[in-house]
């Protein structure tokens, strides 16, 4: 049996609606609930069409991938559970991913990349990802020259990011950015939407503030974890963190998962405000991790 | 460059008062008016003012706040509130005086220090109440709690606390303290060392200390320009940090006769442990060493407003001075000079 609830969030998740939805997998012969989030955009398409699955959902299931369609109605039309690809001896086969949340749009160049399952993002990557995924293959932190241009890899277990250089960076903008890579502990990082927008925001915010993938590197680390909002003191601060922010953070229902806010901020602007004082916010106990 | 300022500040300071009050008013007045101020916003606040215009007893002020555990506070809370003529007091018990309120606020409106946001007043008037209800009900609180965290946050952006900081600096002597070991107990959000590390030219070996490790996590980030660069103090190689139990119950983790000076500003009157603190401050300075304190101390033993919104905003008290000098003798401090009651300088036997 399956279900399916769509909500507006009111005030946080502003043009964002969460789905919730319980889905039987074949495969592993269990029931699963879930809980997405699409953008305006994509429920509007959504509600535009009738029936057939309009839009899919993959989760990973470890041995499978598990394909979840709804139809306009906001009903399960078709689950799938579709077997790893097994490449043959010699041949690399790479999955472009595509996260289930949009990403910013970046001016930067970020691709991506988990070397294990073989996938990709190149949501915001201009070139051609497939030429750059062998600088990922060896899992190694690099600077590697490409044409004259310079590529930083920032490798940690599985998980890389290549990243075109700007030149408005500076050279110690590459270790805060692998130190940001390394603190994520997520499983995949082609496919983490809050990951991506975080890392994003640091790029597009680097040439101002070289600090800034620093100060991100606690936000990051809190990704997965829940936390509690003061609502009070948030209400009643009155300048250091911003209308924008305060308004964010006193819109969230007293206890919010990190992946959450992040993914509620509405712009870049809002997410650097969201970097650059998560570390104070949470010295001031305004915000506590609970789990 | 700055240091040369303070003189000339404080004379502004002087001047202020005096266009605004018609003379000269002494620290402690300037103290009572404000935390006076201070009171009357939170018994405003949490509706004490308006419950206080028929005459209470204490037994029903009580009864109105409900659930209070601190019983001695409260008392005090009222005691100062009559001296300070927002309220009247007599057989019939407790009650407001508009004229009074008025009065008080009208001056407070005067003496606005230096025309910048008084940061606690907006304190006052905001989250504070709230935490003076729970002190009353019991509850402890201590710069890890949320809003006296955010006070301290507010203070470290304060103007008139970024003066007090150079005063004290300039007591101390800046020759005497380039090139020394300084401690700085209640680094709290980095402004503190930063602003020694600029009096002193960077010419020194700091150690950055505070109470909690998230305020010590918070000053590490605190952003300074060096020779025109922008780093981080965690940065500095002339830079430590240690987080230190307030309660003494462990010894400060710095090895006997291990700094030059030792540098505490607006820290003291929030611990009750404030004895083992100096204690501990003697042990680590070498013979010789400077101490130099920023606190409020009183003239006399009276309970004061200051004292009663310290309790209710978490802390502890205000000492008087000589209370003061006799910790600091026991802890075998000499040479001891107190200034206008706030500023303390004193040398290791």
């Amino acid at each position: 049996m399956t279900f399916i609830m769509l909500i507006k969030s009111v005030g946080l998740m502003g043009e964002t609606f969460q789905l919730s939805f319980a889905v039987f997998c074949p495969a592993c012969n269990e029931s699963y609930n879930y809980k997405v989030f699409i953008d305006k955009e994509k429920y509007r398409l959504l509600q535009e069409k009738e029936v057939g699955g309009v839009v899919s959902f993959f989760f990973d299931h470890r041995s499978h991938l598990l394909e979840v369609s709804l139809n306009g109605k906001g009903d399960v039309v078709e689950v799938k559970a579709v077997p790893w690809m097994q490449a043959p001896e010699g041949v690399t086969v790479w999955r472009r991913e595509t996260p289930y949340f949009p990403v910013l749009s970046s001016s930067f160049d970020a691709l991506f990349i988990n070397r294990r399952r073989r996938v990709y993002c190149d949501v915001n990557w201009r070139d051609d990802a497939l030429s750059f995924i062998p600088l990922a293959e060896g899992g190694r932190t690099a600077k590697y020259i490409v044409d004259g241009r310079e590529y930083w890899v920032l490798a940690h277990g599985d998980n890389v990011v290549v990243v075109k250089r700007s030149e408005l960076w500076r050279d110690e903008v590459f270790n805060r950015l692998a130190v940001l890579v390394r603190e994520f502990r997520g499983s995949n990082v082609s496919a983490d939407p809050a990951f991506q927008r975080i890392f994003l925001s640091v790029l597009e915010a680097s040439a101002d503030d070289p600090y800034i993938a620093l100060d991100a590197t606690r936000l990051v680390g809190d990704l997965g974890k829940t936390v509690s909002i003061n609502l009070d003191l948030v209400m009643l601060s009155p300048v250091p963190f911003g209308g924008e922010l305060v308004e964010l953070l006193s819109s969230v229902d007293y206890e919010a998962a990190v992946d959450f806010l992040v993914l509620s901020a509405s712009g870049i602007r809002e997410m650097v405000k969201l970097l650059k004082t998560y570390r104070l916010l949470k010295n001031l106990n305004i915000i506590k991790v609970v789990e | 460059m700055c240091h040369l300022l303070v003189p000339f500040l404080m004379l502004r300071l002087y001047y202020k008062t005096r266009e605004r009050l018609g003379r000269f008013w002494s620290a402690e007045e300037l103290a009572q008016i404000t935390y006076t101020s201070y009171l009357t916003l939170i018994m405003e606040k949490i509706g004490l003012l308006s419950f206080l215009e028929d005459p209470r007893s204490f037994e029903e002020v009580k009864e109105f706040v409900g659930g209070v555990r601190r019983e001695d506070v409260l008392r005090k809370l009222l005691e100062v509130a009559v001296k300070g003529g927002v309220l009247q007091a007599d057989e019939d018990g407790f009650k407001v005086d508009r004229s009074g309120v008025a009065r008080v606020k009208a001056l407070k409106g005067q003496i606005d220090y230096f025309e910048d946001e008084d940061v606690v007043y907006r304190a006052a008037e905001t989250y504070l109440p709230k935490t003076a209800v729970e002190v009353l009900k019991g509850a402890e609180k201590d710069r890890s709690s949320p809003e006296v965290a955010l006070t301290y946050y507010w203070h470290d952006k304060s103007s008139i606390f970024k003066l007090g900081r150079e005063m004290l600096l300039v007591m101390g002597g800046k020759g005497r303290l380039r090139g020394k070991t300084v401690l700085d107990v209640g680094c709290r959000f980095g402004t503190e060392p930063a602003l020694i590390l600029e009096f002193l030219d960077y010419d020194c070996r700091l150690i950055a200390a505070d109470f909690y490790p998230q305020v010590v996590d918070e000053c590490m980030q605190k952003e300074v320009n060096v020779n025109g660069e922008v780093r981080r103090l965690f940065e500095l190689e002339n830079v430590s940090f240690v987080t230190l139990d307030p309660y003494v119950k462990e010894k400060f983790p710095l090895e006997d006769a291990s700094v030059d000076v030792v540098y505490t500003f607006q820290v003291l009157q929030w611990y009750s442990s404030v004895q083992r603190i100096i204690e501990e401050f003697s042990r680590v300075l070498k013979r010789g060493g400077i101490l130099l304190v920023g606190i409020p101390l009183k003239k006399t033993d009276e309970v004061t407003a200051q004292d009663v919104f310290y309790a209710l905003a978490g802390g502890y008290r205000g000492f008087t001075v000589e209370e003061f000098k006799k910790m600091l003798k026991r802890a075998g401090f000499t040479k001891i000079q107190i200034f206008r009651s706030s500023f303390v300088v004193a040398r290791k036997k």
